[in-house]
């Protein structure tokens, strides 16, 4: 007997449509919904940098409260992982490889550096980034320069 | 093929080339949009935020439309209002999704939406975040096209630039569901294949890759359904719009308009060749010298000299378009030749310059030493051909459907070809990763990758399962005329 071969097709497209139609309400809708409330709720930065693989929305804050829009963060250390949520987070604020600096700590940008209160004292702040493994949380910190 | 669908007693559908007008223009002006946007920022200029609609009108009033005949079998009505319902409902949720937040996941947010926010501040490239690369810029090379719609849209609609991403996502089933419709299939056909790519689960669940994600998934996913799309209407135009908007929306996007002048170049029609490589050569012109300015800065590439690699790649199109469909099918040499050609003149255009693509060529001379990774590539691939939470039973379909197919089933040529490579090129793609694990690459990667090709995946099983025209008319009595 040969294979019904357009009949089985037709079942699995009856069957994808099914199946995708039936993720409209919880899917589509229900899971995004609860994504959305939670950026709403907690903001984008606690949303994208205080989760389980990262810890970096003190140090973002820190950027944000002390920091004009205008100005220029020094950073080192990883560039993958925590710290590519920092430029979307600032901006317009941007973020500045610190080994670029001239030695007299200028950059070529003619934009002021980020300064503020740290550790009790006020200096060029500097967000650090630790390596990103797998497995355990990666922290974003400002130090002093 | 065609001739046998306008024996039949059918009539033109006005409201269907009225519509296909307004898609088909739409993508030429979002082509056009990008070569001039492209040009200007490799200028030095401003990108100005009216250029968007002004094109897009230009190319709705401007691209000719014929008018031709369509099926008169059309899809039952109860089908119909069901589809319209559920894919409303879906797009709402878009909608909602898009314009709710910023993007919500990880490229989306760090790649794709804060290029948007740096161009909608100011459309040039002339600011630190793109000349000084001291300033950090996540995937600097990645093209900056979608972005810089965001932006126009943001500019135009208040904050509404998000509205892009459902907009591409209502344009995709447009061009999917009108394509089929006027290359001779059955109105059932039609919203049967326009439902299955529109309620695609990875497409409209809220993930990486998503519609509302702020990824360019869904732009290049319209741009191969394009491609798809042109293939099965013959129509050069649009293949090369196609082609276009491959190369200026995504960094694998100009190999994938490679794979679609193959495709067009091995289905041997003439103007589907020239479309493709006028098309992809254009685009290519345009955004190669502002990938390099992107890659290596403004001073590093003001001494690349363009000019050679740009006439390579010029001098292979007319090598494609005449010298194809004179040798004719039989003489594979020459296709090899053709293709050989090809890719010589695209590794001379692209040169050594490093970047999300250049990464990816430079390890084909490692390929060799990669292939003992096949095996666990194949097991990612037979995953995700069964997971129903991303595709449904798209890839099990497409594996059956040429059963079904028969031997008297239309099969638009190139289409099948176009797949094919592409599904290659993803595999390909995973052996030539610079990533060093490959597990988490296959794991992060390979879904959005076939997620790209899933438009023309469910135009090629529509084309094999639906009853085309010309079939109907072979076995059948012609319908009455409406």
């Amino acid at each position: 007997m040969p294979i019904p071969w357009r009949r089985i097709c037709g079942a699995l497209a009856l069957g994808h449509l099914a199946i995708a139609a039936a993720r409209v309400p919880f899917d589509v809708y229900g899971k995004r919904w609860r994504r959305i409330a939670e950026l709403r709720q907690r903001g984008e930065v606690r949303f994208f940098l205080d989760t389980k693989e990262h810890d970096g929305a003190a140090a973002v804050d820190w950027i944000l409260q002390h920091t004009q829009s205008d100005t220029v963060v020094l950073h080192r250390g990883a560039t993958s992982g925590a710290v590519e949520f920092v430029p979307p987070l600032i901006y317009p604020r941007l973020l500045y490889a610190e080994c670029w600096v001239a030695g007299d700590g200028s950059i070529p940008l003619h934009r002021p550096v980020a300064s503020g209160p740290i550790d009790g004292r006020r200096a060029t702040a500097v967000l650090v980034c630790e390596p990103e493994q797998r497995g355990k949380v990666q922290r974003l910190r400002i130090e002093a320069r | 093929m065609n001739e046998a669908a306008a024996a039949l007693s059918q009539v033109p559908s006005s409201a269907s080339t009225w519509a296909w007008r307004v898609v088909r223009g739409g993508l030429i002006g979002m082509a056009a949009h990008g070569l001039l946007a492209l040009g200007l920022l490799g200028a030095g200029a401003s990108v100005w935020p009216g250029w968007l609609p002004a094109c897009v009108l230009a190319g709705i009033v401007a691209a000719p439309v014929r008018d031709t005949v369509v099926d008169p079998r059309g899809a039952p009505r109860g089908l119909v209002i069901a589809v319209v319902i559920v894919l409303a409902a879906v797009l709402v949720a878009l909608a909602f999704g898009a314009l709710a937040t910023p993007a919500r996941h990880w490229d989306g947010f760090v790649a794709w939406e804060m290029r948007a926010r740096v161009l909608t501040e100011a459309p040039t490239l002339l600011q630190p975040y793109f000349t000084d690369h001291a300033v950090f810029a996540q995937s600097r090379d990645y093209p900056l096209v979608q972005p810089l719609w965001q932006a126009s849209l943001a500019h135009l609609l208040g904050s509404g630039g998000r509205a892009l991403f459902p907009s591409l996502w209502a344009a995709l089933l447009a061009t999917l569901g009108l394509a089929l419709r006027r290359g001779g299939w059955p109105g059932r056909t039609c919203w049967l294949a326009v439902a299955g790519l529109g309620l695609m689960p990875m497409l409209v669940t809220p993930t990486s890759g998503a519609v509302d994600s702020g990824y360019g998934e869904t732009a290049i996913l319209l741009a191969l359904t394009a491609a798809g799309a042109g293939l099965v209407l013959r129509d050069g135009l649009l293949l090369g719009a196609a082609c276009t908007l491959a190369v200026v929306l995504k960094p694998e996007g100009t190999i994938y308009a490679l794979v679609v002048t193959a495709a067009a170049w091995w289905s041997g029609e003439r103007r589907l060749v020239a479309g493709a490589a006028l098309g992809s050569t254009l685009a290519l012109a345009v955004w190669l010298p502002v990938r390099t300015f992107l890659a290596v800065g403004p001073a590093a590439a003001a001494s690349v000299a363009w000019t050679p690699r740009l006439a390579a790649l010029t001098a292979v199109t007319p090598l494609l378009v005449w010298v194809r469909p004179s040798v004719g099918r039989r003489p594979t040499i020459w296709l090899l030749a053709g293709a050989a050609a090809v890719v010589l003149a695209t590794a001379a255009a692209l040169g050594s310059d490093e970047g999300a693509l250049g990464g990816y060529l430079h390890n084909l001379r490692v390929l060799p030493g990669r292939l003992a990774r096949v095996p666990a590539l194949l097991a990612a691939l037979c995953q995700q051909a069964l997971a129903l939470q991303r595709f449904g039973l798209l890839w099990p379909l497409l594996a059956l459907a040429p059963f079904a197919a028969g031997p008297r089933a239309t099969r638009p040529r190139g289409l099948g070809t176009l797949l094919a490579l592409g599904l290659a090129v993803v595999c390909a793609s995973m052996l030539l990763s610079p990533e060093e694990d490959f597990d988490h690459h296959v794991r992060s990667s390979l879904d959005r990758l076939l997620l790209q090709w899933t438009g023309p995946s469910v135009l090629l099983i529509a084309t094999w399962l639906g009853q085309h025209a010309a079939q109907t008319h072979a076995t059948q009595p012609a319908p009455s005329q409406a």
